[in-house]
């Protein structure tokens, strides 16, 4: 393959995480609109431009992709998402590639359009999470305003259970908050729970008609299942919550 | 196939030395040379003994323009003492661009030298001895002497001597082939920005010479240098000839450079077609030269320049137009006979110096550029009126000028900055300097630049600084071992045909698994009573997928075959290493290396009780230059042990404040230890 080619396709087959199909049906749309207006104002949309400088079989090349995700707050200053949809794995284990990446001008935006610095600052490549930080150094930091959600419960969904998903959109829909309704198609035991849930976006939060926070859809490779594309799964709250302590201490790094 | 070569030898193709030489040996056509009588010998021992003791080996270091960096290359040549106050003649491409130099004498002795003047038109370039450091036994030093090169004729036995490939003073016989060597087809080669073969014609000869003899002489039997090595053209030599060499050696003695004079006409051979029999066509006239303003134009045929009838049918013949026209004094008023239409016409000339073809390069590390002043006749090629502005030679591609949109590209021409128009290189790095002062980073500054011509302009961000949002990767729980993947064919030959699960290959010292006494060997079947479930290649990172799944501070129960026997070892887990491109790093931007401390993760790394690893040695940097090498783990510094980076950090300064002459290594590298010496050149 050309390395242009080359360049082409991995851009192609690993920024686009597309959102699963929306499921149907309506049973309560009053209730499911409750926790969308409750939840909203929490979940934020993530730009940057990602930098990658690709080596193949010698041949060097610098790309920049713009990067487009989401991000939820779940506590002061910290926002979780899916690390791929801002470190995408770009041609892992193919031979003479070699490819470096660097986020570049991060920035969190709300509902109206205003933007915040922020940082990536800790990742986990298993459960495919990334924790970003508003950077305090940066611009118009001391007007972030913003409610976190509440992760500290855990709840169990049953298969077809209905969810509330909630994602923001890019410029193109002027960063309003859009939202369906979601099922349970998939529990997964191992290694780890998870679920697959029809309706969810990627990097967006989950939650139940209750409320409840159920967790963040990410894309997950399992170590099983080499050179297949990830599939899309939602991590549970308290996979998050077992890395918030290490997150908080990064974020205390971006202060000083 | 014609081939070309410079023949001077760099450090990096000595490596493959013994193969080349072989190769070359076998293709060498059989020599004609014969030694017929002792008297022959003779001659030649007399000759030998005439010229050997003046001989040097010439060592270098110099730099060049690339990816936006001068870069540091090693190489040897060969060079004689042609005075006895130190001075020795050897090629500008051994050494007319070296920043450091210095040569081994015939006994083996160092002596350091200096750059006299060079002379990229004829490939010649002066150095003289540090005379403090010559040796009694060498005093006076030997001097080698000119010979007159039209007493030569074809079939003269001549000697090539020099240092082949860098090896010690060595001498070689043959006869002269050919007087008046060209290269076919009027390329040749360029040092500076200048066509050595405008003025040289070369002595072609069949003494063996090969890379590194270079700038060495050419001897003929009384004893005398009657040419100077330089080219390899196929199975032939050639040697400037000495009454060039003469010339230049005198001009860059007593003034240290050589002064020519230009016109801006370039000329070529008659054409067979043409009416005309006698003269020198003029093949291009540069815009505002000397010549153009002098009225003349491609396709005249100059008969005299200056008085001097001037002809040129042959290639052969274009050196001594050039000779007459280069070396009218600077500034003389001459008159041009030359012929147009068949009409005879006369003008007068009036040359100018011949400027450098190219100005000296310098890298600017705030910009990430290499660049370099116009000199007037780059400024002439490039249709500019004056020699203002500031020329990009190279980028890197990493660079704050890389990363600025559009993004300056090699060729093109800085002309302001900030609004303050830049002249010279020198404007440009003031300018740079006030920007950055205080080491500021990601200075954004607005330059405007000329390509094609365009006027363009672009923000650069001076210093600028690598991007910091590199997230950290999550604390997990970790085993210190690695492990290989029980593949089916394993596991039947093992006797554990069915059974999935890894096979130990190593164990970290210091670790909890090494603590828990498991062993390079051990075949893990089951975690927790949990069967590993790898089977395949691609089943490589279960295990650990696995072990990430704990708790760090928990343990785990692992069933185990040791050979024959089933064990179960409880293990508790720790927190994984840091992986090692989170750790810190200290960079060094004179040396040009970066350095983190060692990783316990890593046997290789964890097997060292003390020192920091070298993670990058740039190509061609000062620390690349002496040898050493990512991996290597350094252990003391200026005999200062090393156990931390931030120990190394402080000596680094303390060498950089110091500007030592020597920072010595000592470093290990697999099972070696080696000392290391780097000898940077500081800049002011």
């Amino acid at each position: 393959m050309k390395l242009k080619s080359l360049f082409k396709f991995l851009t192609v087959a690993t920024l686009s995480f597309g959102s699963i199909s929306v499921a149907s049906a309506d049973s309560d749309a009053e209730a499911l609109r409750k926790v969308y207006n409750e939840k909203k104002a929490s979940v934020y949309g993530v730009k940057g431009i990602l930098k990658l400088n690709i080596t193949f079989n010698g041949q060097a090349q610098n790309q920049e992709a713009p990067l487009w995700s989401n991000a939820t707050c779940i506590g002061d200053g910290i926002l979780v998402a899916s690390y791929a949809s801002l470190s995408p794995q770009l041609g892992a284990g193919r031979p003479g590639l070699e490819v470096t990446k660097e986020l570049e001008g991060l920035k969190l935006i709300n509902a109206a359009g205003e933007e915040f610095d922020a940082k990536l600052i800790l990742h986990d490549e298993d459960l495919g999470l990334a924790f970003l930080a508003l950077d305090p150094k940066g611009e118009n930091a001391a007007g972030w305003k913003a409610t976190a959600i509440d992760i500290s419960k855990d709840v169990e969904l049953k298969h077809l259970d209905t969810t509330v998903n909630i994602s923001r959109h890019n410029t193109n829909f002027r960063y309003q908050t859009g939202v369906t309704k979601g099922s349970v198609a998939t529990i997964l035991e191992k290694p780890r729970k998870s679920y697959q849930i029809i309706g969810a976006s990627m990097s967006a939060p989950c939650f139940t008609t209750a409320g409840d926070f159920i967790g963040i859809t990410v894309a997950s490779s399992s170590p099983v299942a080499k050179g297949q594309q990830p599939q899309a799964v939602t991590i549970p709250a308290k996979y998050i919550r077992n890395l918030v302590e290490q997150a908080k201490a990064k974020q205390a790094e971006l202060a000083k | 196939m014609k081939s070309i070569n410079i023949i001077t030898a760099s450090l990096a193709c000595i490596g493959s030395l013994s193969a080349q030489t072989t190769i070359e040996k076998a293709n060498q056509p059989q020599k004609v040379t014969r030694i017929t009588s002792s008297a022959d010998q003779a001659k030649i021992d007399n000759a030998i003994a005439k010229v050997y003791p003046s001989l040097v080996r010439i060592h270098v270091v110099a730099e060049t323009p690339k990816d936006g960096r001068m870069q540091k290359i090693g190489g040897t040549g060969s060079g004689t003492i042609i005075h006895p106050d130190g001075y020795v003649l050897t090629n500008h491409h051994v050494a007319g661009e070296g920043t450091r130099i210095w040569v081994r004498l015939s006994n083996k002795v160092k002596v350091d030298a200096t750059l006299v003047g060079t002379d990229p038109q004829t490939d010649l370039c002066i150095l003289k001895l540090n005379l403090d450091q010559i040796p009694a036994d060498m005093k006076p030093l030997p001097v080698a002497k000119f010979g007159d090169f039209k007493s030569l004729h074809i079939g003269d036995s001549v000697l090539a001597m020099g240092s082949p490939a860098g090896v010690s003073q060595s001498v070689t016989l043959g006869v002269v082939a050919n007087l008046e060597m060209i290269i076919p087809g009027g390329q040749g080669t360029t040092q500076a920005g200048e066509r050595v073969g405008d003025l040289v014609r070369w002595i072609g000869h069949d003494a063996v010479i090969y890379f590194g003899n270079s700038g060495g002489p050419l001897v003929n039997l009384k004893g005398e240098i009657i040419g100077i090595n330089e080219i390899g053209l196929g199975s032939l030599g050639g040697a400037i000839p000495s009454d060039i060499a003469k010339y230049v050696t005198d001009e860059l003695i007593k003034h240290g450079t050589v002064r020519r004079s230009w016109t801006g006409l370039y000329p070529q051979p008659l054409l067979l077609s043409g009416a005309q029999k006698q003269g020198v066509l003029i093949a291009t006239v540069l815009e505002d030269s000397p010549a153009a303003k002098a009225g003349l134009e491609a396709g005249d045929i100059i008969t005299h320049f200056d008085s001097v009838e001037v002809n040129a049918t042959a290639p052969e013949h274009i050196p001594l137009f050039n000779k007459v026209e280069l070396g009218t004094p600077v500034g003389k008023t001459v008159d041009v006979k030359y012929v147009r239409d068949g009409k005879q016409l006369t003008t007068k000339l009036t040359t100018i110096e011949r400027s450098k073809a190219k100005g000296a390069d310098l890298a600017i590390r705030e910009w990430g550029i290499t660049a370099r002043d116009l000199t007037d006749r780059s400024a002439i090629r490039r249709k500019k009126k004056s020699t203002n502005g500031v020329l990009i030679s190279s980028i890197s591609k990493t660079g704050p000028v890389a990363a600025s949109k559009p993004s300056l590209q090699p060729g093109d021409l800085i002309v302001k900055v900030n609004g303050t128009a830049i002249k010279t290189l020198k404007n440009l790095t003031d300018i740079t300097a006030e920007r950055v002062a205080g080491d500021k980073s990601d200075v954004k500054t607005i330059v405007e630049f000329e390509r094609k011509g365009q006027l363009l302009a672009s923000v650069v961000e001076l210093n600028m600084q690598p991007n910091s949002s590199q997230s950290a990767a999550a604390q997990k729980a970790w085993l210190g071992l690695q492990t290989q993947v029980l593949t089916r064919d394993l596991a039947t030959i093992l006797d554990l045909k069915g059974k999935k699960g890894v096979r130990i290959t190593q164990v970290i010292p210091n670790t909890t698994a090494a603590k828990a006494g498991l062993l390079a060997g051990d075949i893990i079947l089951k975690l927790d009573g949990t069967v590993i479930p790898a089977e395949r290649e691609r089943d490589a990172n279960i295990f650990e997928s696995m072990i990430r799944e704990y708790p760090a501070d928990e343990s785990v129960e692992l069933a185990i075959m040791r050979g024959t026997e089933a064990l179960t070892i409880k293990c508790p887990l720790e927190t994984a290493p840091t992986p090692t491109k989170e750790f810190r790093k200290v960079s060094n931007d004179v040396l040009e290396i970066t350095l983190r401390e060692l990783s316990k993760a890593k046997v290789d790394e964890a097997k060292h009780d003390q020192g920091v690893l070298v993670q990058r040695v740039e190509s061609a940097g000062w620390a690349s230059l002496a040898g050493l090498r990512a991996g290597d783990v350094i252990v003391s510094i200026n005999n200062k042990p090393v156990t931390t980076l931030d120990m190394i950090e402080k000596e680094l300064e303390l060498v950089e404040k110091n500007k030592q002459d020597y920072v010595v290594l000592f470093i290990k590298r697999g099972n070696f230890s080696t000392f290391i010496e780097i000898h940077p050149i500081w800049k002011k």
